[in-house]
Parts: structure tokens; sequence; C-alpha cells
């Protein structure tokens, strides 16, 4: 029972639908529209899995982060929808530390996240796969990824001491500074991918899940007419601008047809480049910098035929004002800062 | 794998790129520049013959080139640059013409990309001391759509650092780095086309301990290959230099390698030395500049 339920499967209409929805920056006192609309989303979109895209946030104790967990995914848990996460680079900062955080998770019935083998940078590199409706075979791949923290972390995983002198820029050419998948975990992925391919006889369609965006989503949100762009980009991409190819092991294996992000809390865009298609920004959390508008998640449409839809759903859109943080003061993008009078 | 003795307690390489369209014009300087440093290896790094159709009238280019850089007694080793593919001949029949003449450069592997993947071990006493690794660096993004079945309009007309869609050393090429390196051995590696991290050097100057000039955009790489982040993991690169830019000619420190961008040697007559020497048994690397 337990087993089938935590199983991913197309749906009779060959259909999977995947809920991102990030940066809840929870604390132990969260405030509660965060269940609210996680609510709606579930009850509006229906999805057959839920993906938590990093900063998740909570508290200094494992108690504390069950605590959060239970009770901000109680739409979720009480359906019996399993969800899974990846982490963010909040996350990092926690006193408690990721394989302790990752514990917690996993201690949740219907989380399909895993640490990852041990051997990888980070902790939560796994791949999840979807079955077709009628059969075992799998038809799509999640693979979940640990973007760590900022740039400097590359010292960390390269084992260096404090002392060498290592130099990292202070200044980049767009300004970012966020780490990226170390080139061990693209090595897993790459190599992961085309073991399946080699063991399945066919290239397995594929999702790539992590928290921090990759350059070439401020690469893609510079050419918004070439690359498609739809949504909203009111700062900066907050990519790595550094980074261990991550984008280029994907296109060269041409089995991810779309990477979906979190971290940037004023972004909420999707556009395509060299054929994958890139999704930022599933903004959740009340406890932190947000636009009333923006926030919400995104619902990616995956299709046993191996095609891929993605979409932004806005709470706004669905629970209407009850979606607004502070009903006196609604805070929006420049041309949505207006007073909502009751 | 080719193998080169170290005679001398210095291994001495010249680096040159983009000879130009005319073999005749770049040879004398070619020439001039080897002289001045009799090295132990030179490296042709891209855009060596560009834009003959003709195989004959290549193979003379070709010969022309390889003898200006064998003046000395050097061995010589090509990269392929962008430019290359301008000629008649496939990057693999370019190959031929260069291996008939002395060239070190091997195929490589057939299941990574490019042609002339490959690694020069240098010896001494029979042992490794030095390994110079040679990428193909491909062309310009437009290979995408070629070979990934991108959309045409993945050419971007903002890139991050430059205005052209250079491709790059791919994923791949990286994970064969990754898979044939013996990290106990320091490495050099070349290629065309520079990494998103070479950009960043002037960007960086008083962090990077800056030398050269930068005179226009670098023309990187447009989706990073990862290759710079793996070498700098790896530790035992000890330099990567590259070509592509016509008049940026610089050098700079980044993740305890040296990097370096030479500038094209028909424009300037400028080549990038580059030489390794072992300094109380580290090795140790010295870069400086020649112009014929």
């Amino acid at each position: 029972m337990s087993k089938e339920k935590k199983t991913l499967r197309f749906g009779k209409n060959g259909r999977f639908r995947v809920l991102m929805i990030s940066d809840f920056h929870g604390r132990p006192d969260f405030n509660p529209k965060l269940t609210a609309g996680i609510e709606a989303l579930m009850k509006y979109e229906k999805p057959d899995l839920v993906m938590l895209g990093g900063d998740q946030l909570c508290g200094t104790t494992k108690d504390e982060l069950r605590a959060f967990l239970s009770a901000c995914l109680e739409p979720v848990m009480s359906r019996g929808i399993p969800w899974a996460h990846v982490f963010g680079n909040h996350d990092d900062e926690q006193p408690m530390s990721k394989e302790e955080q990752e514990e917690v998770y996993e201690s949740f019935e219907l989380c399909l996240s895993q640490a990852g083998p041990s051997d990888l940078s980070g902790v939560g590199n796994y791949r999840l796969e979807v079955l077709e409706h009628a059969g075992d075979r799998p038809m799509y791949d999640l693979y979940a990824l640990d973007s760590h923290g900022e740039i400097r972390d590359y010292v960390k995983y390269f084992g260096l001491s404090d002392d060498t002198r290592f130099i990292l820029p202070d200044h980049f050419g767009a300004g970012c500074n966020q780490a990226s998948p170390m080139f061990d975990q693209v090595d897993w992925y790459f190599n992961t991918s085309k073991r399946r391919e080699r063991e399945l006889g066919y290239k397995v369609p594929a999702l790539m899940f992590m928290h921090v965006p990759i350059i070439e989503c401020q690469l893609a949100a510079r050419n918004p007419e070439e690359t498609g762009f739809i949504g909203h980009k009111r700062e900066s991409v907050g990519s790595g601008e550094l980074n261990s190819g991550v984008f280029m092991a994907a296109l060269q294996r041409g089995d991810v047809k779309g990477m979906f992000f979190g971290h940037d809390h004023y972004n909420v865009f999707q556009a395509e480049y060299c054929g994958i298609s890139l999704g930022v920004g599933s903004p959740m959390g009340y406890n932190m910098s947000a636009h009333d508008d923006l926030r919400g998640g995104r619902v990616i449409d995956i299709y046993e035929d191996g095609r891929m839809f993605h979409r932004s759903v806005r709470l706004l859109d669905i629970m209407g004002s009850a979606a607004v943080r502070d009903p006196s003061f609604f805070e929006g993008g420049d041309r949505y800062y207006i007073r909502i009078r009751e | 794998m080719s193998v080169i003795e170290m005679k001398r307690d210095i291994f001495c390489v010249i680096m040159v790129h983009s000879l130009g369209g005319s073999a005749e014009r770049a040879a004398p300087g070619l020439e001039k520049a080897v002289r001045a440093s009799p090295p132990d290896l030179v490296i042709l790094n891209g855009d060596i013959v560009c834009g003959i159709s003709d195989p004959d009238e290549f193979a003379s280019a070709a010969s022309l080139i390889a003898r200006a850089a064998g003046a000395t007694g050097a061995k010589f080793a090509v990269t392929f640059g962008d430019r290359d593919d301008k000629n008649g001949l496939t990057r693999a029949d370019q190959l031929a013409v260069y291996r008939s003449l002395g060239c070190l450069t091997e195929a490589g592997e057939d299941d990574i990309d490019g042609v002339g993947n490959c690694v020069i071990s240098v010896k001494k006493d029979g042992k490794t001391v030095l390994c110079v690794r040679l990428f193909d660096s491909h062309a310009e993004t437009t290979a995408y759509e070629r070979e990934y079945g991108s959309p045409s309009r993945s050419r971007l007309p903002y890139p991050l650092y430059s205005h052209y869609y250079m491709d790059g050393v791919r994923f791949n090429q990286t994970m064969w780095l990754r898979r044939t390196c013996d990290t106990e051995i320091p490495e050099l590696l070349f290629f065309h086309i520079p990494t998103p991290e070479h950009a960043q050097l002037p960007l960086n100057a008083s962090q990077v301990g800056f030398d050269g000039v930068q005179c226009e955009e670098v023309r990187c790489q447009t989706v990073n290959g990862g290759l710079s982040m793996t070498a700098a993991d790896l530790g035992n690169v000890l330099g990567i230099f590259c070509g592509n830019d016509e008049k940026n000619d610089f050098f700079g420190h980044w993740g305890g390698m040296t990097l370096g961008v030479a500038p094209s040697f028909a424009e300037t007559g400028t080549a990038h030395l580059i030489e390794f020497s072992r300094n109380d048994g580290k090795p140790c690397l010295h870069v400086s500049r020649i112009t014929a």
C-alpha cells in the first residue's frame, strides 16, 4: 500500500503534474497564510507530486523543523500526495547540518527525498522516476541536485585549507556570486542518464530541480524575444556566474526538457534556451521579502510521450486578496503599488 | 600518447594562435619568435590556416607554418579553433595533414566531442614530469542546432561577456580530463576559446594579479562547460592558455592556476611563452610574451 503510494505513475490521461513551491523561509512562528496558500494550490492544481525548491529553513532543532513541515505541508500530507525537496542556500546556513535536516525530511512517510550517494558533494542529489500508466517502464526522470550556497563553497569543495591562496573573484560580469552544483554532482547526473539509456534501450526524458538558478537563466532573461520569456523579472537573477557546466551537461545528454529553480523572490519567469526550458522562481513564503502578486508555485505537466509544459500559478489569481500578506498594504511590482481599502 | 623528452631543466612552450589568412605572411614572424627563444614545444592554438578550400593549397600553407614552428628543431602541436572550420577540409583531414608534417596532436577518443583532444607527456629520465593537454574547443553555438537539435533562436544577441556566440570545451571533454588526469603530474591545458573564468580576470584585476591588457570583450565560451572549475579542483593543473581574442593579451591567477589569453599572432605578432621548471621539487610556471 505504502509502496504503491510512493510510486510515481502517469495518470490515465498520460499526464503527471509536479507542483514546485519554494522559499518558505519558515520560522517556528511562521505565517499561517503559507498553509492556506499551499491548500489553495493543492485544491486548484491537484498535483501528483509536490517539489519543495529549497530555503525551507526552520528553527534550530529537528523537532522544530518536523513541526514546521507537518504544519505547512498539512494540505499535501492529508491528501496523501508524495513530496520531495532540494536544499537551498539558506538551509545551509542553519545551525543544523543538512544531513540532520535530511533525516527529518526522510522521516515523513510520503517524502521521496533521498540523501543521495554519500560520495557526492552536498546532500539530496537523487533521481525519482515516473512510471508509465499501464506498466512499469520509467517514462520520465526527475533529478534533484543540491546547489549549495555561495561561490566560495567551491573552495570548501576543493578541499583546500583556508590559508591556501585560492582566489575566487569578487566581481562578476552580472554581479552574481551564488554557487551551483559541483562537478561531481553534474558528473553523477551525466553518467546516471547515460547508464539508464544503455540499460533501458531508450532515452528517458528528464526534469532537473535545484535551488539556485544557473547563469543560463540570466542569459535567457537578457534576451526575452529569442528565448520566449514569459513572466516577471524585477531583480537580477540570483544565479551563480561560474559553474561546473550543468547546463552544458544537460544539453549534451539531450534528455533534460526543463530545469527548475527557486531562490529568486522577485523573479518569476520561464524561458527556453538551446531547447531546454528554464523555470525560475516559485516563491511561497510570507516571512521574507516578496511581492504579493508574484507569490505562488510552478506547475509542470509532463506527459508519457515526453512532452512537458510548465507555467507559474499565482496565489493572487486563485485566492484573491486572501493571498496578500498585509491587507492594508499591497506589495507588488511598480505598477501594483496600490493601497487596498477594505 | 605522444612523448617529448625534456632535455633541459626548463621546459619551454611557445603558444600562438590566429595566424591569419596568409601563411606566407605569418611564417617568417613565427620563425622569428621561435628563434628568439628556442622552445621545446610550439603550440599552434587554433585558427592556424584559415579560409583555404583546396587541399593542396592547405597542405602547402600548413607546411610553411610547420617549417617555421620547427625552425629550431622543436616539436609542434595544434588545437582547432573556430575559424579552422572555414577550410575546405574537415578537422580530421586537417589533422592528418598536420600529422604528416610532424604534429604531435592525436585525434583523441571517439566518444568525446571534437578532434584533437590529446595528452602530450613530457618525460625526463623516463619519468613523466609534465602533461600538456590539448582540447578541441569547437566553433560557435550554432553547432548546438546541428548536434543537439536546439532551435536556431538559441543564438542570443546579448550573451554575458561578449557578443560572439562562442562554443568551447564541452562537458564530456571536461569529464575526460577528470577521468584521465593523474593528479600527481602537473598539467598545462591549451585550447582556442577562453572559458568564462578567463573573462573574469579583467574584472578582478587586483585580486588575480592581472598582467596584460584588455582592449576588447573577451570572446569566451557562452555556455560554461565546467573546465576551469574542474581544473582548479584537480589541483595539478598549472595553467590554462587560450586564444581567440584579437587584441586582448593577459595572464592572471585564478583558482591556484595561471589563466592566459593571447592576442592574435597575425594582428600583434605576440606569442605567449610558458616555461615550466621545478623549484625545490615544486612545479613552477613562468609566463611571458615574445613579440616577433
